[in-house]
């Protein structure tokens, strides 16, 4: 992950002042986000990826065993303390000997197993001359367990054995825990990234070879094999087959490809073997590109976030503050041991990792969430504006609706005369025309014919006018055939042709056919709905937000479209007025969300407070928009709503607790209320707390596609949406 | 003294509760071996885990209730109130299991540590499984809560360690017979097995009540003693 740089172990960005270098600080080192991520590699270091977690957790079990030995033993020394007080027979005594005894041998391996890491933090730290937490940990830690050493020792004094291993314990499973958690947090973006082969056949003049991915350069030639993902970009030289190409465009329909075509890393080759010229380094493909730009979305953060590293960034030093005056004030008031304990319990029990982590956990599992699903969050603000958002703003063309449909045909007097007795005739004109042409009506005209099952009339010499129409020669008979605009058919024809428009219950047709200087018969066409547009906005108005329509299309149009869809509407806008009117609707009523197809919209989708964008395509460097829609699927809105109205509570849940637990503790631990084994625990349990409730957003996404399931897409979601009432009753103009 | 074999058929009879939340923890242990002698120590290495953090967890209720029962010396009834609240988690449990009552939905939530405690349980050492049986006693579980109200009621470490022992050995069987076989008895004869045992989890849980209801002591009238160690004392220990 180019850039900004990640660490070695959870792939999460690095922040700066959070990296913890190797002590060589060469370049190569790996480098850590954190202590836990440092522990956790320093542990599975040794043992490669295949015990990694089971060698950790041993290692950690084994650590909790003695640690639980030590503490049932410290339970009985503690129940029997007042009795042995009024009781120092030698019974009494031996029992006592023995406890304590049995407490010294289960803390030693707790030392040798986790005391590692710490020690390895604490010269970290003071080789870059700074105090950390970890050496006052590691000072309480030593301190516990000598003062008890000698007493054991001596055979008399207080132990705190179970303070040395609680203290020791609790941090190590802390970082641990938060450690793991990052780790899952950046799950889905991983499992993108393995679509891509370790190894690939490179083909040269002398033969083929296999190879790692990285000794490849543009240029190169890889031969691809049918099953196979594509390592990175490049260009079909020879071979053809069918494209998977969901993963970075979303699109579930496989597409042909053959020499001369594009090809984009993370695609998957369906059926052809391929000779592949490769133009992108590896690392710099299509698909590492889009994970580049969802972690740096992740590295970017949000704007609680960086309010939430501000305290983070006070936490610290009066944490210490508080602790050295604790210690010096209990130290004169009742001696050193409590003195250390009361420090060490309020050192231990601040939970910093609650404060650090509140914000970005969820959003990093949110944003790792959303890819599983193809949805690409590019800017956590505009992320976490979206969850708060009021009014959602929808582009009309390519957006609520995808393409057009004929709705009505009317042939002419004069088709009688050229020999079209009916619409079916007309259209098998106008769709062997329109056959050729990519324009929406003509693609619209060649659907319809298609749909009714026409066959094709033989054209000959068919051309496009480029802005007017379509033009060809009918094969028998050799009449010319024009399909296009009105006004262009009406100028081919002549004054005495021109269509009575008024004529038309439907106002005016857009389209008409000419055969041999004569206009046969007019189309009228409408925009096509998308079918998960009605149940999209009736679930965005069950959520409270309140979704309309910009459009620079005329008003008789865009009225149809809303009251189908039943939502408000605003036409006709001209690109300069939907800006205007997003940024009036965003002083009004908070945020506004500005949902268009990524292209024609840029400039909304820019000065909303999130753009949402549908059909971006595969080029991320040409991405407008803050979210990225990749599957180019409506119904995900509802989904990205919630997601990140669930975002905004977790945070706002893990910030408060991070404030109310560590503004009620370290108060309690500095008035040496709270034993430092209490005081670890409750750290542990707070950091628990805020972990598994951040990752909880990251089980919400579905899974990544699974390239050979065809019917991966046919997931319903949501899965019963509320049936729309007719339109106005949920508000339609104004 | 307690009633060791009360303890021990707790657990015993609980075990068909455990069978559904442990259960499949044993099927895993087992599945890493074909071996039935390799399964066999396994299993036993399992459950010695489990049963050494209930032993672990009797010890700090004995401790807990120990502190209790000094900071709160003028009040006489928290033995009686912790057997009562005891009894009234094993009747709710039983409910639970017996389907009389049902459990509100429980958010799945992420536990960060899933991946690595699957790891152990799969893992080929013994050392490994014992720690997995160890991180097993930990789950949550409503039949142990109660166990541990019951054992934190003897107000002692080394008794409330030896009442989850007693406890913990109840519930050995069952779990090593679903690890080693799964499919003694037969569908039906386990639903049956189950729901007996669910309405003796009651049972357990009403004897905890009443004994605790007969400790209960209002006004200045005679010594209280403890309702699950001292009955040579009660003339009225509900039997």
């Amino acid at each position: 992950m180019a850039g900004t740089g990640a660490c070695d172990y959870c792939g999460l960005p690095l922040a700066d002042g959070a990296v913890f270098d190797e002590p060589t600080g060469s370049l190569g080192a790996p480098r850590f986000c954190c202590l836990g991520c440092r522990f956790a590699a320093s542990i599975t270091a040794s043992r490669g990826a295949d015990g990694e977690s089971r060698w950790m957790m041993t290692k950690l079990g084994l650590a909790i065993f003695f640690t639980m030995n030590v503490m049932v033993f410290t339970m009985l020394l503690w129940s029997q303390q007042e009795g042995a007080a009024a009781d120092p027979s030698a019974g009494s005594r031996v029992f006592y000997d023995l406890a304590r005894h049995a407490c010294l041998l289960f803390t030693g391996p707790v030392l040798l197993l986790l005391g590692g890491p710490l020690v390895d933090d604490v010269l970290a730290d003071l080789r870059r001359g700074r105090i950390g937490i970890s050496l006052l940990l590691l000072a309480g830690v030593a301190a516990a367990f000598g003062q008890s050493a000698w007493a054991t020792w001596q055979g008399s004094g207080h132990v705190y054995y179970e303070v040395a291993c609680m203290v020791l314990l609790a941090v190590t499973l802390g970082r641990w825990l938060e450690a793991s958690g990052k780790l899952r947090t950046t799950q889905a973006l991983r499992d993108l990234q393995q679509l891509l082969p370790d190894r690939v056949r490179l083909v040269t003049a002398d033969g083929e070879a296999e190879v790692p991915l990285a000794g490849v350069r543009p240029g190169s030639v890889v031969r691809l094999l049918p099953g196979e993902y594509v390592p990175t970009d490049g260009r079909i030289v020879a071979g053809c087959g069918a494209i998977d190409e969901r993963t970075v465009t979303g699109e579930s329909v496989p597409v042909v490809k053959g020499p001369g075509d594009p090809l984009h890393s993370g695609t998957l080759d369906l059926d052809g073997e391929l000779i592949v010229e490769v133009t992108a380094a590896p690392g710099a493909g299509t698909l590492e590109r889009l994970i580049d730009a969802v972690t740096a979305a992740a590295a970017g953060g949000s704007r609680q976030q960086r309010i939430a590293e501000r305290i983070a960034a006070w936490f610290l030093p009066v944490v210490l503050v508080v602790a050295a005056g604790s210690c010096a004030v209990h130290w004169w008031r009742q001696g050193m041991a409590a003195g250390v304990l009361a420090g060490l319990a309020v050192v231990v029990v601040s939970c910093p990792c609650a404060l650090g982590l509140a914000t970005p956990l969820a959003l990093w599992a949110a944003i790792g969430s959303a890819a599983r699903r193809q949805v690409l969050v590019r800017d956590g603000d505009a992320f976490e504006r979206l969850g708060s958002a009021q009014t959602w703003c929808f582009d009309k063309t390519g957006t609520l609706t995808t393409g057009c449909r004929v709705t009505d045909i009317a042939l002419r007097p004069a088709a009688a005369a050229a020999g079209i007795r009916d619409e079916d005739e007309l259209l098998a004109v106008a769709g062997a025309l329109a056959r050729g042409s990519t324009h929406v009506h003509a693609q619209a005209v060649a659907d319809e014919a298609e749909a009714r099952g026409l066959g094709a009339v033989a054209m000959l010499e068919v051309r496009t006018v480029p802005g007017r129409g379509i033009e060809g020669r009918l094969a028998a008979g050799g009449l010319t055939a024009q399909l296009g605009s009105l006004r262009w058919i009406e100028s081919l024809c002549g004054e005495e042709s021109i269509v009575p428009t008024e004529a038309f219950p439907d106002g005016e047709p857009q389209s008409a056919l000419a055969l041999d200087g004569l206009v046969i018969g007019c189309l009228w066409f409408a925009e096509t709905l998308r079918p998960e547009a009605i149940p999209t906005v009736a679930a965005l108005l069950a959520r409270g937000v309140r979704p309309r329509i910009l459009s620079g299309d005329r008003p008789e149009r865009v009225v149809r479209i809303a009251d189908e869809v039943g939502i408000e509407w605003e036409a006709p806008l001209l690109p300069e007025g939907k800006l205007e009117r997003i940024k009036a609707l965003a002083g009004e009523r908070g945020g506004v969300v500005m949902v268009g197809d990524g292209i024609n919209d840029a400039p909304g989708l820019a000065a909303a407070d999130a753009g949402v964008a549908l059909g971006c395509g595969a080029d991320v460097s040409r991405w407008s928009a803050d979210i990225c829609l990749l599957r180019d699927d409506l119904s995900d809105l509802p989904w990205l709503a919630d997601l990140a109205a669930r975002t905004g509570r977790t945070i706002r849940w893990n910030l408060l607790w991070a404030f109310g637990y560590n503004a009620g503790l370290v108060p309690l631990a500095a008035a040496g209320w709270v034993h430092p084994a209490l005081a670890a625990l409750a750290m542990l349990a707070s950091s628990l707390l805020v972990v598994t409730s951040s990752l909880r957003l990251a089980d919400g996404g579905a899974e990544l596609p699974a390239p050979s399931a065809g019917a991966a897409d046919d997931r319903p979601y949501p899965p019963a949406l509320p049936a729309l009432e007719p339109a106005g009753a949920a508000g339609a103009h104004r | 003294m307690i009633e060791w074999p009360l303890l021990v058929a707790s657990g015993l009879l609980g075990s068909a509760h455990c069978l559904g939340m442990c259960g499949p923890f044993a099927l895993l242990i087992g599945s890493a071996t074909p071996a039935w002698r390799a399964n066999l120590s396994r299993q036993a290495a399992w459950s010695a885990g489990r049963v050494f953090t209930y032993a672990v967890l009797g010890g700090a209720a004995g401790f807990v209730g120990l502190r209790m029962s000094r900071a709160l010396v003028g009040w006489t009834n928290v033995p009686a109130i912790l057997a009562i609240a005891a009894g009234g988690l094993l009747v709710v449990q039983g409910l639970l299991a017996a389907g009389v009552i049902r459990r509100r939905g429980i958010g799945a939530g992420g536990c960060p540590g899933g991946g690595a405690f699957r790891a152990l349980l799969t893992a080929r050492g013994t050392v490994e499984v014992f720690l997995a049986g160890m991180f097993t006693g930990l789950l949550p579980c409503g039949l142990l809560y109660g166990m541990l109200a019951l054992a934190a009621a003897t107000h002692d470490v080394p008794r409330g360690l030896l009442t989850m022992v007693a406890f913990g050995s109840g519930t050995v069987p069952a779990l090593l017979l679903a690890g080693l076989g799964g499919s003694v008895l037969g569908l039906a004869a386990r639903r049956h097995l189950h729901l007996i045992a669910a309405w003796c989890l009651v049972l357990t849980g009403c004897v905890s009540i009443a004994r605790g209801a007969g400790f209960v002591h209002f006004g200045d009238a005679e010594p209280v003693g403890c309702p699950l160690c001292s009955p040579e004392v009660t003339p009225a220990a509900g039997r």
